[in-house]
């Protein structure tokens, strides 16, 4: 079915035909796709190579500590690569191939897309090569054309002292060193990590890795200028432009914080009780809301993630400071607020400290760190945190109560997909909101966007 | 100044036609002299973006303009004059020589005999030094060939590497050499010096050069730590702490050669008494701290940010620098130990010698420009015999 299509991606990268298999798991992706493939496919695909990317996009901004283990569960998920036998591996290889070019294709329009796909898809390269297996590793590298001279052993030898100073070792000298131009290392140069001679840089096996990725990197950053310059001649292809458009928008989406891309509705301090009663927070959210109405208690963590949210969802400092005072009295008299929490939330705004402008908490953010170790602490997303029991009971109460809706709920919070578990529930709370999103909830405020929007369009009753 | 006299120095004495050649790389004018940002600094004004068909055009602009100063910039993917004519992006930096600048004002904490502005034959070896190390550097780990150095008018050297690898480099890669050659960081509070060891080949290297200078340029004529509170300078530098406390008992209030202390240490460091199998581990700490203070006094120091933008402009060779009237001269390196700052020719004393013997070959300039023209002349690429049967 998918003929234009498949000319498109070809005319794209000017490569002309030849069948193609997967001999390795790893790609450097230097031949563009061929085969047919669907329209739904091309969006599938698309969108699941784009949540790898966010998700590996989350894990660096938050600097998680160990980045493969944080990403493992979404890649698994979306975009696996398994191991060994390449048989059972042709889909998943073709599937990564193909969902790559797609994304090139969405990413190469402006120099910050550019360069944001080349920074994830690096990332995303070294996960993979890191968790390949030796043999496969091997012979996938040795299948690149790289011209990377190898130091004959006799030069080793001679230059044996040297390189030895220049590892920052004593001993145990690596036998392969790569011979390459300065030029192509500079951050290995920089920091004095190879031994240099006559303009060529010494680069040991053991840092094979930063070489390649290096050239994996240059290589992307190249090919997807020539996409650019291609990509009037994909203006034929009616259909794949709004696909493409979507796709670089949830790229820009998280990139956006909420108040440039949310509604211009100015949300008032007397609004948010009402607001949450009316099911247009998300139950992260929710949660804290009530907990501050309470019991006057929000926490650290929840001052960051509520303060932020309720800014992101459109209200004003001014605002903020009202609503706050109020719900922490009579906990916090006025002059203790004044002392500890103004500049706090101030700083929220931008307005103190170092001035940054902060971004709303996506989910992926908030599922990911940490979550309440006791019941003061309000913050986190309560699809991971609570109980399957206390979760139900809460669900019940929000009048969520049928037995297949519960337990759909209850498998997604067992894969850790809690944003399918919270989309889920805005549709049961939001029966009349046909609406067709294309993603899931992936920020609270998108939670509330909808459930805001919906609210405006229907007559209230 | 005088203008009257510099006028005659631009006119007569500046070697247009070998800065042409330096510039353009080649004998037969092309885009690295034709597209090249040259801009004058005319009393108070900055005039960039200017560049020229040919030494001649340059001459005569020079003369109109009579700048106090000039400097090159990068060569441009198209005549930077006319690049408010062309659409954004088709005018923009894409060779430039790679430069280097030392200014011995950055080695304020380390000299004791001069301050801010001010340089004598004593501090300049530092920046001898500092040519040494570099110029080995640049030569054996970069494998570039075309290096002119040039003293700055007052107090500093520039280096410029104009090999074809070197003039297409990125920002990424320049920095990336700055890094490698800059040692010392640039903290006031932090600790200045911080190498792994062993030491990476350069920085062994390095050592070895600075080694064999230490005594006499810094132990000897900065003598940096001849009284009591200089000391401590040198204490602060020290560990471990009963040895410090051992020194400072040894020295008390006396002024004392640094030569002296220096040796001091290795004694004291000697009588430290024995906790069974620590004597290497504090020999190599104190070794380890002397070698420290080697590199802070006198390792190159750099002005990086000169080296790392491919649109930094700097002050052309055979400039008069307009506070000291003394002339940028090319550095013969192979003369570099003759080199007497008190010597370099002034713009005003050689036109001077120039109505004395109305001679040009014989004034005091004529070995730098020699040199120069040397210089030039051995980098450009040889002529060809297929070149002359092209046509
Ligand atoms: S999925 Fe996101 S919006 Fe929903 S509760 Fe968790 S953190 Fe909040
Ligand atoms: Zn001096």
């Amino acid at each position: 079915m998918f003929r234009q299509k498949k000319r498109a991606i070809e005319a794209v990268d000017g490569e002309v035909g030849r069948h193609i298999d997967y001999p390795y798991r790893m790609n450097l992706y230097t031949a563009p796709p061929l085969d047919e493939i669907t329209q739904d496919e091309f969006e599938q695909w698309g969108l699941d190579r784009l949540r790898v990317l966010q998700e590996i996009d989350n894990a660096l901004t938050t600097k998680v500590g160990d980045l493969e283990k944080t990403v493992r569960p979404t890649i698994q998920k979306f975009l696996p690569l398994s191991l060994g036998s390449k048989r059972n591996s042709d889909k998943e290889r073709k599937k990564d191939h193909y969902s790559h070019f797609i994304l090139r294709l969405a990413f190469c329009r402006s120099e910050e897309l550019r360069k944001k796909f080349v920074r994830l898809e690096t990332e995303l390269f070294k996960l993979r090569f890191a968790t390949d297996d030796f043999k496969d590793r091997n012979e996938f590298l040795e299948s690149l054309e790289f011209n990377w001279e190898i130091a004959s052993p006799d030069e080793v030898d001679r230059l044996r002292s040297q390189l030895l100073a220049a590892s920052g070792r004593n001993t145990d000298v690596a036998d392969t060193y790569y011979k390459v131009d300065f030029t192509q290392v500079p951050y290995l140069v920089e920091s004095r990590r190879v031994f240099l001679k006559g303009g060529k840089a010494y680069v040991p096996e053991t840092l094979q890795l930063t070489l390649l990725t290096t050239e994996y990197s240059k290589l992307l950053d190249e090919s997807l200028i020539k996409t650019a310059r291609a990509i009037p001649r994909l203006d034929e292809e009616q259909r794949l432009i709004p696909i493409l458009e979507n796709l670089a928008e949830k790229m820009i989406w998280q990139e956006t914080s909420a108040e440039e891309i949310g509604h211009t509705d100015t949300i008032r301090a007397n609004m948010i009780d009402g607001l949450a009663a009316q099911k247009h927070f998300p139950l992260c959210m929710l949660t804290m809301q009530r907990k501050l109405k309470t019991d006057h208690v929000a926490k650290y963590t929840a001052r960051r993630q509520y303060g932020l949210f309720l800014k992101g969802i459109g209200m004003g400092v001014e605002d903020a400071l009202v609503y706050w005072r109020s719900n922490f009295a009579p906990r916090i008299a006025d002059d203790k607020f004044d002392k500890e929490y103004r500049y706090n939330i101030r700083y929220l705004y931008g307005l103190e400290g170092s001035r940054r402008n902060q971004r709303p908490f996506n989910c992926i953010q908030i599922i990911n760190g940490d979550q309440p170790r006791d019941r003061e602490e309000s913050h986190g997303c309560p699809y991971k945190y609570l109980a399957p029991q206390a979760l139900e009971e809460k669900l019940q109460s929000m009048g969520i109560t049928d037995k297949q809706s519960l337990s759909e709920i209850r498998s997604y919070n067992e894969s850790s997909l809690y944003h399918l578990s919270c989309t889920k529930v805005y549709e049961l709370t939001h029966p009349n909101d046909k609406t067709v999103y294309s993603e899931r909830i992936m920020t609270p405020q998108a939670y509330f966007q909808r459930s805001w929007n919906h609210a405006k369009e229907t007559p209230s009753k | 100044m005088d203008f009257d006299t510099l006028r005659v120095y631009y006119q007569r004495f500046f070697p247009y036609q070998d800065v042409f050649l330096w510039l353009n790389h080649d004998r037969t004018p092309q885009a690295d002299f034709l597209d090249r940002e040259i801009a004058f600094t005319i009393e108070n004004a900055y005039v960039r973006y200017q560049s020229y068909m040919n030494a001649d055009a340059f001459k005569a602009d020079v003369l109109r303009l009579m700048p106090t100063r000039f400097e090159y910039g990068p060569v441009y993917s198209a005549n930077p004059r006319q690049r408010k004519m062309l659409p954004k992006g088709a005018c923009v930096p894409v060779k430039k020589e790679f430069c280097l600048d030392i200014d011995l004002s950055d080695y304020n904490s380390v000299r004791t005999c001069c301050t801010d502005t001010a340089v004598c034959n004593k501090c300049w070896k530092f920046a001898t030094i500092a040519i040494e190390i570099l110029n080995v550097a640049l030569r054996e780990d970069f494998g570039f060939q075309n290096l002119l150095w040039v003293f700055s008018g007052r107090r500093g050297v520039h280096c410029w590497v104009s090999d074809a690898a070197a003039l297409t480099l990125d920002e990424a890669q320049r920095s990336s050499i700055a890094a490698y050659l800059q040692v010392l960081g640039t903290s006031t509070q932090g600790k200045l010096v911080n190498l792994p060891r062993p030491f990476h080949p350069h920085i062994a290297r390095s050592f070895g050069i600075l080694k064999s200078h230490f005594k006499q340029v810094v132990l000897e004529e900065q003598d940096p730590w001849r009284s009591a509170d200089q000391a401590e300078e040198l204490l602060k530098r020290l560990q471990p702490a009963d040895l410090v406390a051992r020194l400072r008992s040894k020295w008390g209030s006396k002024e004392i050669p640094s030569s002296q202390r220096w040796a001091d240490i290795d004694t004291e460091t000697r009588q430290l008494p024995v906790s069974s199998g620590s004597r290497n581990s504090v020999g190599d700490a104190v070794l380890a701290a002397k070698q420290d203070i080697i590199f802070e006094y006198l390792y190159p120091r750099l002005d990086a940010a000169v080296s790392r933008g491919l649109n930094h402009l700097l002050k052309s060779p055979f400039v008069v620098h307009p506070s000291t009237g003394k002339i940028c001269v090319a550095l013969d390196l192979k003369k570099l130990d003759e080199f007497d700052i008190d010597a370099v020719p002034r713009y005003d004393a050689i036109v001077k010698e120039l109505d004395a013997t109305n001679d040009i070959t014989k004034t005091s300039l004529r070995d730098y420009t020699e040199y120069f023209r040397h210089h030039v002349q051995e980098t450009l690429p040889k002529k060809r015999a297929a070149d002359t049967l092209d046509f």
